[in-house]
């Protein structure tokens, strides 16, 4: 108590390089907690893009494959499913209810899917939020189409508006479904999941955009008109994966080993939450880098600290020798040093969450709309607590150097003073 | 006041020792001149009254306490309770005002703080003492650093003077002075020290300074192990 006035006063008096050291501890301290707000968002952003079901079945690939694709629309189907294998495991008298799902087209560059008008009823994100339209309704007519918040917001798209589908998921696909149109009947509202960034239309309409294209391309004679397919039976032939919910979580496992065990076609069930587990455990090497790095970034910050304690180490052994001509103990000297790096990492950390605060409240909206990453305001959590009383804690241990060679000093030097 | 027996100190372990003093006294509200020449242990020789650094052997009482039996944060106790300093030159912490500074030992020592402001406050007492060493209340707004080496050695002995401690030590204070800012600056001193009865222990290489004090003691004639080298 004597003793962290005069930190404070010293600190003053040496304001320019006190506040660059301030500074840099400061950048150390907003880059770490920013990297851990980012892991954050991104694993909650991450985990909430499915619950609520209970197996996704797709034709027998890598588990996280059929995940990306499935969930993530990211990448493709090796194979599909037949509408006869389907109709026969979604008949099981465990499964509640089922929804089928068919990939594969694409609006430029947004995946189309095809998929029955109880997508919309069954589908849970977050904490097992239902999907809802902010406009429209779900498609009735054939060729209607319900397009996520970022479709509608990026393409400018209302409803009515006119879409052309394209065959295949490249964003500049050459082969596109021009003879049929499709036209927005209903807007979803933003849910910061791929659903935003997708194309609903009915299995049908996927059945029948593709009439003549059963070679993989279009030829003159071949072609059916719009008004031909309304007339024909657009039964789908297969589908990509279906999402199942159980009545009884009991016969979860029963029936996942069912659907992998299935004889007419190699087909595979998985769990959507071990699946996204195994998923982030690999996006988390990038986080754990990040991480790494933001590390170095705060051991840089405190040897800076700790260089200009040392610096003006040698400059204040006189100062030191007049304290204890004045009744200073060795152990005020000591402290007089831990106290001083405890304001500068203090004021660090302070001004660190202020910028962090002030990034966050400028950039977080901009980021949420264009990457869908969550980043939240919020006051540290315990985790982000635990990380600045660690930087706290190494900032007090680094300067127990300096602290212990300016109290042997105090100690060897008497009333020597030395310029 | 101060009563030294039998004193062996070195610097270094098992090395010579620097000062061997078998005798040295000094009474109440004495003012002693010590003289040396440069390097002969003045300083050392404070530092041990001072309680900074322990003697190798030997026995030192000051105001009937033994400095030489006291263990660390009692020395310590013990040095800012008793005893004044001024030393030879940048006396102060740059980043205190002169006040501040000047106020350092009562932050340390209640019985100081408690004699400084036993009359009024002890920040008044401060800015008596510096108005009475010839400093008026606008240095204060200055910082320490850009005082004149003079009214840094005023300020020092205003921080040596406050709480009235019983012995004011000072190691050549007045050597970065000129001849009259020096004598001016020993009456100053001694006028203060007379209204507390303190003792001065006052060293110097420079003998011109003799005649201001009542008693001079040749550091060379005390210290046996100065004849010996
Ligand atoms: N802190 C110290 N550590 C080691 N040796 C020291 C220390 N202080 C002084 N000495 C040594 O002790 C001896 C006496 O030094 P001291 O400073 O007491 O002399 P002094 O009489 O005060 O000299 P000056 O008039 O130059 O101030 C010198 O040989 C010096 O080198
Ligand atoms: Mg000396």
């Amino acid at each position: 108590m004597k003793i962290l006035p005069l930190a404070w006063a010293s600190l003053l008096n040496r304001k320019f390089t006190v506040f660059l050291t301030v500074i840099a501890i400061a950048l150390s301290v907003a880059l770490l907690v920013g990297v851990e707000r980012i892991r954050s968002g991104a694993q909650a952003g991450f985990n909430n893009t499915i619950s609520g079901t209970d197996l996704i079945v797709g034709a027998r690939t890598g588990q996280l494959q059929l995940l990306l694709y499935s969930v993530f629309r990211m990448g493709n189907a090796t194979n599909n499913i037949t509408w006869q294998s389907y109709q026969d495991i979604a008949s099981d008298p465990t499964i509640e209810w089922s929804v089928p799902m068919s990939l594969g087209d694409s609006h430029r560059g947004y995946a189309v899917l095809g998929t029955s008008r109880n997508y919309f009823e069954r589908f849970r994100y977050g904490r097992k939020k239902p999907l809802s339209l902010s406009r429209g309704a779900v498609y009735e007519d054939l060729f209607e189409a319900v397009i996520g918040y970022e479709v509608a917001q990026k393409l400018g798209y209302e409803l009515g508006s006119e879409i052309i589908i394209a065959h295949g998921t490249g964003a500049t696909s050459f082969a596109q479904h021009k003879d049929k149109p499709f036209i927005v009947s209903g807007i979803l509202e933003r849910t910061g999941t791929p659903v935003d960034r997708t194309v609903h239309v009915s299995l049908e309409a996927i059945e029948a955009i593709h009439v003549g294209w059963e070679t993989g391309t279009i030829s003159k004679k071949s072609q059916v008109t719009a008004e031909q397919v309304r007339k024909m039976e657009l039964e789908p032939a297969a589908i990509t994966a279906f999402l199942v919910g159980v009545k009884s979580k009991l016969g979860l496992f029963k029936l996942q080993r069912a659907v992998n065990d299935y004889r007419e076609e190699p087909l595979m069930a998985i769990l959507p939450g071990v699946a996204l587990q195994e998923l982030w455990r690999m996006l988390s090497v990038v986080e754990k880098a990040l991480f790494a790095i933001s590390l170095c970034v705060v051991v840089t910050g405190l040897i800076g600290m700790l260089s200009v304690i040392l610096a003006s180490l040698n400059e204040r052994r006189r100062e030191m020798a007049i304290l204890r001509s004045c009744g200073a103990r060795p152990l005020h000297v000591f402290s007089l040093l831990i106290g001083e790096a405890l304001m500068v990492t203090l004021g660090g950390i302070v001004l660190g969450l202020a910028l962090l605060y002030g990034v966050l409240a400028l950039v977080g909206s901009a980021v949420e709309e264009r990457f869908g990453l969550y980043l939240s305001v919020a006051p540290p959590d315990l985790k982000e607590l635990g990380l600045l009383i660690a930087i706290l804690t190494a900032a007090l241990l680094v300067a127990v150097i300096p602290a212990l060679m300016a109290y042997r000093n105090s100690l060897a030097d008497g009333l020597t003073l030395r310029v | 006041m101060i009563d030294v027996q039998d004193l062996r100190f070195s610097w270094v372990k098992k090395a010579p020792p620097v000062l061997s003093v078998d005798q040295f006294n000094v009474g109440k509200g004495e003012h002693v001149f010590v003289q040396g020449p440069s390097g002969s242990g003045k300083t050392t020789l404070l530092s041990l009254l001072g309680g900074v650094v322990p003697p190798t052997s030997g026995k030192i009482v000051i105001n009937d306490i033994e400095v030489s039996s006291l263990t660390g944060a009692k020395r310590d106790q013990f040095r800012v309770d008793e005893i004044g300093f001024i030393f030879q030159m940048f006396n102060l912490i740059p980043y205190l005002s002169p006040v501040q500074n000047v106020l350092l030992p009562c932050r340390f020592s209640d019985k100081r703080r408690h004699n400084a402001g036993a009359s009024r406050s002890i920040k008044r007492e401060a800015e008596r003492l510096l108005s009475q060493l010839g400093l008026g209340a606008e240095l204060n707004r200055r910082s320490s650093g850009a005082l004149s080496v003079g009214q840094q050695q005023r300020v020092a002995a205003a921080r040596a003077l406050i709480g009235s401690p019983g012995l004011i030590i000072a190691d050549e204070p007045t050597s970065a002075l000129d001849a009259d800012a020096r004598v001016s600056f020993l009456q100053l001193l001694f006028e203060e020290c007379d209204r507390t009865d303190a003792t001065v222990l006052f060293v110097s290489h420079d003998a011109a300074l003799a005649g201001q004090f009542a008693r001079t003691v040749n550091l060379k004639e005390i210290n046996q192990a100065g004849v010996a080298q």
